[in-house]
């Protein structure tokens, strides 16, 4: 079964990547590094050469962030939302 | 407690779109603004203006010339002086009818704990996520809702803690992204906003007992021109504030 997920980045990541939302299909319980490859612009910003994610960016799967889930390995389901952004540290 | 003619002609504007019984909650109210930088500077400009009781104002640092295109409490002349005290006195020429604590310490567990319980509302205007991560945690122990923002760039954030209801800060960063080796991009007029907007939510929690971004996050992007919202869940595994019910 194919999942339709669909992605929303913020802030500096609009201006880098040059969109607000995609949506992406994978398959049904695809897990959350596999929906990240298929935007590969995306998978470079956010993934590290050890292939981890970068810890000042904040991802959230449907509200909750994913190291409160199962990281990278976050099942990923049909319907689901993602939501990236770094936020600002700053003051 | 009442309010004195001087101050009904002071508020008057305000008087007229919330009353006089409202304005008595605003003068009875305590709030902590962590940090006097880009943030705090508008934070407390219009927390005092707004009519206030009381501001604490907690920061360590010393103003240097590269705060000046931001931290708009401060004149050329203030440089190398404690900000926290500067702060104070320009606030208090302000509005004389609030009262300004200032304290020159840099916040940590001990200094957030024993600040938090004594006030009504906190404000993180902050420069750094170890230490929001301090204050979250106080607030949250002490159920003492915190307003949140943070900038860099033309973009910024901010959030609405409500202990036991919404997400806490804990929740969306668990741990601090590692420092940086250089001072952050801010665009002077983004912590601007996003303190005037802090500010706000302090006024609508103190007169109404609630804020707008309880559970959502509001991003905004100045150089769009666009503010977006995230809506946020609790995570029932965060270690800071799942307990609460």
């Amino acid at each position: 079964m194919v999942a339709r997920v669909k992605i929303s980045i913020y802030s500096s990541l609009r201006e880098e990547l040059g969109w607000k939302e995609k949506e992406v299909l994978v398959e049904d319980n695809a897990t959350l590094m596999e929906v990240l490859k298929k935007e590969p612009s995306l998978y470079e910003r956010l993934v590290n050469e050890k292939e981890q994610l970068r810890s000042d960016y904040m991802i959230l799967v449907n509200g909750i962030h994913l190291q409160f889930k199962d990281g990278t390995r976050t099942r990923i389901r049909d319907g689901d939302e993602i939501a990236i952004f770094p936020p600002g540290g700053g003051g | 407690m009442s309010l004195s003619d001087s101050e009904r002609e002071r508020y008057d504007r305000q008087l007229r779109v919330w009353g006089k019984e409202a304005q008595l909650k605003l003068k009875k109210a305590k709030v902590l603004i962590v940090g006097v930088g880009g943030l705090g500077s508008p934070v407390a400009i219009y927390l005092t203006a707004a009519g206030i009781g009381k501001l604490v104002l907690v920061d360590d640092g010393v103003l240097e010339l590269s705060n000046m295109n931001r931290q708009i409490l401060y004149t050329t002349e203030d440089l190398g002086k404690p900000k926290v005290y500067v702060a104070a006195e320009r606030l208090r020429k302000l509005n004389p009818n609030v009262e300004i604590e200032a304290i020159k310490a840099r916040l940590d567990e001990e200094l957030a704990y024993k600040l938090v319980k004594d006030v009504d509302v906190v404000v993180d205007a902050l420069d750094n996520w170890e230490t929001r991560l301090i204050l979250n945690k106080a607030c949250v122990e002490n159920r003492k809702p915190l307003v949140h923002a943070g900038v860099e760039g033309w973009y910024g954030q901010l959030m609405t803690v409500i202990p036991g209801k919404t997400p806490c800060l804990n929740c969306i960063m668990p741990a601090p992204p590692p420092p940086r080796e250089t001072p952050l991009p801010i665009v002077p007029t983004t912590p601007g906003v996003l303190g005037v907007l802090e500010a706000n939510e302090v006024i609508k929690l103190v007169i109404e007992g609630r804020s707008s971004f309880e559970g959502r996050m509001l991003v905004y992007d100045g150089l769009r021109g666009e503010f977006s919202t995230i809506e946020l869940k609790r995570n029932p595994n965060c270690p800071v504030c799942s307990k609460l019910g």
